[in-house]
């Protein structure tokens, strides 16, 4: 016997497949089951950080050790640390650019000079 | 003695383009009789409008701001070369412009410049934000024109200052 996400799968080709219903208004995404969908973005998520992390370290001016990076569901957010406002904008533009149509969420914090001396 | 309040106003807007815009307002007063009023120093106006841009390319950045000190309604005068007949002669304005150019990861070298023009019954000093001593409305006063009528040396009114700072930033 076939699992069950293989039977649905097998189904929703069948039904896509069949005279006069290939155009049901049934998106392929919504026939999988939400285990191998959550599967594949998470997958997804993993190359994104990666990217962007690498991005970042190859940057010569982005000073990200103290930033860290996590993609859930394909909203990519930066987290951490800086203290130079240039930093702050450089981590942004670089990961929008890396995550293309994804969200970019920034909650790094930013710790200027004033509040290092004061 | 009289009664004093002060409000204070301010915004700042981040741009996702690298823009950073910043505004005050202030605006102090002091109750004085009216018999008093030709002292009142302490009331005024202060305006002050900032902006800030960060380079796409991640090493530059450049700040450009203009700060504004209203005419006050009166000016207990000291000054050597106080006008008493140019009572709200006093505005100032001082105007910045600051740039950071990143050399590498962590070094970072700064230039800033500051320039206040006082009117002819102001004496606004420049803050030094930090960066090396602050300067002092009594310094460079010549021994000749010290008076003493104030208990030391006085100040001179519609001075033109200006500061420069440059130097290197090394963050760890």
């Amino acid at each position: 016997m076939g699992s069950l996400p293989a039977m649905a799968l097998g189904a929703a080709g069948l039904l896509a497949g069949a005279p006069g219903w290939g155009q049901l208004p049934v998106p392929h995404s919504e026939v999988r089951t939400p285990e191998v969908v959550v599967s594949a973005t998470r997958q997804n998520d993993a190359v994104v950080t990666a990217k962007v992390v690498q991005t970042m370290h190859d940057d010569p001016y982005l000073f990200a050790d103290h930033i860290t990076v996590v993609t859930e569901g394909g909203v990519v957010r930066l987290q951490g640390v800086v203290t130079d406002v240039t930093d702050l904008y450089r981590a942004m533009y670089l990961a929008r650019r890396i995550a293309g149509t994804r969200r970019v969420r920034n909650e790094i914090e930013l710790i200027t000079d004033v509040e290092c001396h004061d | 003695m009289g009664n004093e309040w002060a409000m204070k106003f301010g915004g700042q807007y981040h741009f996702d383009f690298g823009l950073t815009i910043s505004v005050l307002y202030e605006d102090m007063h002091r109750d004085l009789p009216a018999v008093m009023e030709f002292q009142n120093e302490r009331q005024r106006t202060g305006d002050w409008v900032s902006f800030d841009y960060v380079f796409p390319n991640g090493a530059d950045r450049i700040a450009a701001g203009w700060a504004h000190a209203g005419a006050s309604v009166g000016d207990p005068g000291g000054q050597h070369n106080f006008n008493p007949n140019g009572i709200g002669n006093n505005q100032a304005n001082m105007y910045t412009l600051a740039w950071w150019h990143k050399l590498d990861k962590q070094l970072t070298w700064y230039a800033d410049i500051a320039d206040t023009a006082n009117d002819g019954n102001a004496h606004y000093d420049i803050g030094a934000g930090g960066h090396g001593i602050k300067t002092d409305c009594h310094d460079a006063t010549h021994e000749l024109f010290i008076d003493y009528s104030s208990a030391g040396p006085t100040t001179w009114g519609g001075c033109h200052e200006l500061g420069v700072s440059t130097g290197l930033n090394f963050r760890f």
